[in-house]
């Protein structure tokens, strides 16, 4: 079942990437959340709304993505939410998908690519 | 009275005799005997004495008055001796009439020529024999009666003495003697014959001798053969032998002597001085001595002396001679026997060369030397063998093995071991051995025997005795040396010297310690010891300087030294034992210390060089991975642009991105550069009149669009005397690093950046107000990177700017440091000399 009209939630510790990521998905009709590292990126999801996709980076200061990853995983509130590996590491990916994410892509990501993945976790909202 | 020459017959018929009796009245009772025809006295009978011829009568008278008297008378040439004597009733006369001498003369002569064992004849002017005396006539059978009147001559030839009858007319016709030898019925004659001249000087006749010398010749002969064979012997012996007439000083020499000495007999005068003069001069006072004593004390003589031959030859000489003295006792003669034994004295001469070689040999060989026979008893020995053993005089010359036995086997550590060796050997003659000894005072000797062989037959044993202390120290040092370095070959230092340290004690040391020098100071890596109480090692302070300590306390020796590489001291090495360390041992643990102290430097190269290859791996991945965040930014940004219906606000925002991420990657080169220049020793600084304050003006211009993306705002407040000779380029670098990181963490808050000038430096600052730096990064946050950095990544750098800036700042003989608390922002400052260091 689909995850409603949530934001997504773009977690990265890479400035630049946060807000490229926020563009696209915004030119696409998304609303864009987004979060600099892991403790970051739990805070949104207690206290915030609840995002309909969380992309992932795996590298990140403090609070990793695995951790991210489990955390959510592990609650159930939370479990539903898609996410979406987005890292430059190949192993990381694998082990991260065994952990429980839905996808991975590989930095530098195709914009084609992320487009898909994210038009299949989350149908398009209202086009802009 | 006796007769002038006793008869050899003793034909005393021919002597008259006469007795006459006469009466107490003077009345001749009795006369007889042929005496009285001699004295011309007959009819005596009843004669009175008185009318006797008047010596005869006074006689008589005195007889008969009682007194004997005696008288001579001559009567005809003849002498005739009366001797009257008183007797009983008258007087008795007694007459002896010796023969006529000229009678009795002739006679005797006769008597002796008939008894000459020749024989002697002799002719008349006619040549006829006249008389044949001797005893040959017999022996050659013919009876001299037949010769007498037989014309010699004739009778001569017809009996095969034909010689001598020519000789008889010779010595006749010339008057003079002929002397001819004949041999005769296998009898050898010498005959004589001699003219007979009367006194008018007439020829009347001859006298022959002939006497048979065959006897004498065959005596001759043996006596001749028996020299010949005496000389012979004496050539083939070359034995010669001498006669001294001391007396008259005449010496008497065989051929051998004069072909010893090399003189012929005519050169020799046969007097001692010329004997003499052929000894050698060196001989001489030794050959005078005995010959004194020979003579004084008449004992044999007996010498060994040399003499110069007149052909230069120098020989050997040994003579020996008996004494003969006379009826009183005087020396007459030194007879005796000399031989040439030069050949002989030469190889005695080179027997006891060679002995005394052989001897020598034996003291001057470096090996102790031990020679028994089959019952174990000591043969020989040298002095080397009783220096080794350590043996005193006395037990040697007590000749007592088995205590002998017993002091050398104290000394050893293992004696049984010993005992059973040398058992061993005594029950196999024939077996070699060769094995080491070891004493209980710590030296080590190596000993060899063989069986002893004569002709082919084991006699006994002969044990050499070599002291190899030295080698086996030596060999000791060698193999630890060898051992110590296959340990230190490690890359793992600190295990190789704790092996290190194992190995030592026990074999070089009683306890051993090694130290190693941190950046915090000495530290005591390990301590190993075998010793029964154990006490701490200390630690040589002057080692860990570098120096080598090495001293003897209370009987116990240590030994410190550095471990040190090119002069530098990495750490220390210290020894102890008991007793004495030799000089050797002390440069063995100096070098063991520099093979230690190259281990611990090469270990520590080795790790750093991981840790350069790690953390160049690291960056590899860290670049990788930082390069990827631009790339993707671009990426996603270029890809986006394609869009055909873009927002201009949208597109504007694109390229800024992509101008942000171009610069990003920019920067990262370049760090990758730096680092590798860096790390090469290549980042080069050049100097030129640079100001300060335009640097810092310049790069916040270039970094408009960045401070507006970061939103922080950007104060700068500069001095223009801050001039100095610097490199504009990197000094750039610099503050764009500096400024991008207050940008990064100053979390929009206002930045501050002032520059102000010194006497001689220059001061700039930036300052942020943003996350702040814990106390504990701040000399991190200059490091290039270390482990698990990743967990606290600089956001989108790779964490060499600060590495690359300080690097920069330092090379322009300045310093960077930072003031900073969490929750404080951060205070960057950067100090330089505006001229060049």
């Amino acid at each position: 079942m689909t995850a409603s009209s949530g934001p997504i939630l773009v977690v990265d510790d890479d400035p630049d990437i946060r807000e490229l990521l926020e563009l696209v998905l915004a030119m696409r009709g998304y609303d864009v959340l987004s979060a600099r590292d892991g403790a970051d990126a739990l805070e949104k999801l207690e206290s915030g709304p609840r995002p309909a996709l969380v992309l992932l980076d795996l590298m990140l200061p403090h609070v990793d993505g695995y951790q991210v990853v489990r955390a959510m995983k592990s609650n159930p509130a939370l479990a539903p939410i898609p996410v979406v590996i987005v890292s430059g590491d190949q192993a990381a990916r694998d082990k991260a998908r065994k952990g429980g994410a839905d996808a991975c892509l590989l930095k530098p990501v195709e914009l084609e690519e992320l487009v898909r993945v994210v038009r299949d976790l989350v149908p398009a909202q209202a086009a802009s | 009275m006796r007769a002038g020459a006793e008869p050899v017959s003793g034909d005393s018929a021919r002597d008259a005799w006469g007795v006459v009796v006469v009466g107490a009245d003077g009345v001749i009772q009795l006369a007889q005997g042929p005496a009285l025809a001699a004295l011309r006295l007959a009819d005596l009978e009843g004669r009175r004495a008185a009318s006797l011829p008047p010596t005869f009568a006074a006689l008589v008278a005195v007889a008969l008055d009682g007194t004997r008297a005696t008288a001579s008378v001559v009567v005809d040439d003849r002498t005739v001796q009366i001797a009257a004597e008183p007797s009983a009733g008258g007087a008795l006369v007694l007459l002896l009439a010796p023969p006529d001498p000229a009678a009795l003369a002739t006679r005797q002569v006769q008597l002796l020529l008939q008894q000459v064992p020749a024989m002697v004849w002799a002719t008349d002017a006619d040549q006829r024999v006249t008389h044949v005396l001797g005893k040959l006539p017999r022996v050659l059978v013919v009876d001299p009666a037949t010769m007498i009147g037989v014309e010699a001559d004739q009778y001569l030839r017809e009996h095969g003495a034909a010689s001598v009858a020519e000789a008889q007319g010779r010595a006749i016709a010339r008057r003079e003697e002929q002397l001819l030898r004949l041999e005769l019925i296998g009898r050898s004659l010498e005959v004589a014959i001699e003219p007979l001249i009367d006194a008018g000087g007439a020829v009347v006749g001859c006298v022959g001798a002939a006497i048979d010398v065959t006897p004498l010749l065959s005596a001759d002969r043996a006596r001749a053969a028996s020299e010949a064979r005496l000389a012979e012997a004496q050539k083939l012996a070359h034995v010669g032998s001498f006669e001294w007439d001391v007396p008259v000083d005449r010496v008497l020499w065989s051929d051998e002597m004069f072909r010893i000495h090399g003189i012929g007999r005519e050169g020799f005068d046969r007097r001692y001085a010329s004997v003499r003069r052929l000894v050698h001069p060196d001989d001489l006072a030794m050959l005078d001595q005995r010959v004194r004593e020979c003579l004084k004390d008449k004992v044999p003589l007996r010498a060994e002396y040399r003499i110069i031959r007149p052909d230069g030859a120098t020989r050997t000489l040994e003579a020996r001679a008996d004494v003969v003295t006379d009826a009183s006792g005087e020396v007459v003669r030194v007879a005796g026997t000399l031989w040439d034994e030069t050949e002989l004295a030469e190889t005695r001469r080179a027997r006891d060369r060679t002995h005394s070689l052989l001897a020598a040999t034996l003291e001057a060989t470096a090996d102790g030397i031990l020679v028994v026979d089959r019952d174990a008893k000591v043969v020989a020995h040298n002095a080397r063998f009783v220096s080794i053993w350590r043996i005193p005089a006395a037990l040697i010359e007590s000749g007592d093995d088995d205590a002998l036995l017993a002091y050398v086997r104290e000394q050893l550590v293992d004696p049984d071991a010993f005992m059973r060796g040398v058992r061993d050997l005594y029950e196999h003659p024939e077996a070699e051995s060769r094995d080491h000894l070891r004493f209980v005072d710590g030296r080590v000797v190596e000993r060899i025997s063989k069986p002893q062989r004569l002709d082919g037959e084991i006699v006994g044993r002969v044990w050499s005795f070599h002291d190899v202390t030295e080698r086996e120290h030596l060999l000791g040092r060698t193999e630890l040396l060898a051992e110590a370095s296959r340990l230190l070959t490690s890359l793992e230092a600190e295990g190789a010297l704790e092996a290190l340290a194992q190995i030592v004690v026990g074999r070089f040391a009683s306890a051993c310690a090694v130290d190693i020098l941190d950046a915090g100071g000495p530290r005591r890596l390990t301590e190993i010891s075998d010793e029964p109480r154990h006490e701490p090692v200390q630690s040589g302070r002057a080692a860990l300087c570098g120096r080598t300590v090495a001293e003897a306390v209370d009987g116990w020796s240590r030994i410190s030294v550095p471990l040190a590489v090119r002069g530098e001291v990495l750490g220390a090495l210290h020894l102890r034992k008991r007793g004495a360390y030799e000089l050797a041992e002390v440069e063995l643990a100096e070098e063991l210390g520099r093979r230690a102290g190259l281990a611990v430097q090469n270990a520590r190269l080795y790790a750093t060089a991981r840790e350069a290859l790690h953390a160049r791996e690291e960056l590899l991945a860290i670049a990788a991975h930082e390069i990827r965040g631009p790339i993707t930014s671009l990426h996603l940004a270029v890809q986006s642009l394609r869009a055909e219906s873009l927002p201009e606000r949208v597109r504007t925002r694109l390229y800024d991105i992509i101008e942000r991420e171009d610069r990003r990657l920019a920067r990262f080169v370049d760090e990758l550069l730096d680092i590798g220049a860096l790390s090469a020793g290549s980042l080069e600084l050049t100097r030129e009149e640079v100001s300060l304050a335009n640097v810092v003006h310049r790069v916040v211009a270039n970094a408009d669009a960045e401070i507006r993306h970061g939103g922080s705002a950007v104060d700068v407040l500069t001095d223009d005397a801050a001039v100095g000779s610097w490199d504009p380029y990197r000094l750039q670098q610099v503050i764009e690093n500096l400024l991008s990181n207050a940008l990064k963490f100053g979390a929009g808050a206002p930045i501050e950046i002032r520059v102000r000038s010194e006497d001689s430096r220059a001061i700039l600052s930036v300052s942020d107000h943003g996350i702040g730096i814990p106390g504990e990064l701040h000399e991190r946050i200059f490091q290039p990177f270390e482990r698990g950095r990743i967990s606290s990544r600089h956001y989108g750098g790779l964490g060499l700017g600060l590495h690359i800036s300080r690097a920069i700042i330092e090379g322009l003989g300045g310093d960077i440091r930072v003031e900073s608390a969490p929750g404080e922002g951060a205070t960057f400052t950067v100090s330089l000399p505006k001229e060049a260091p």
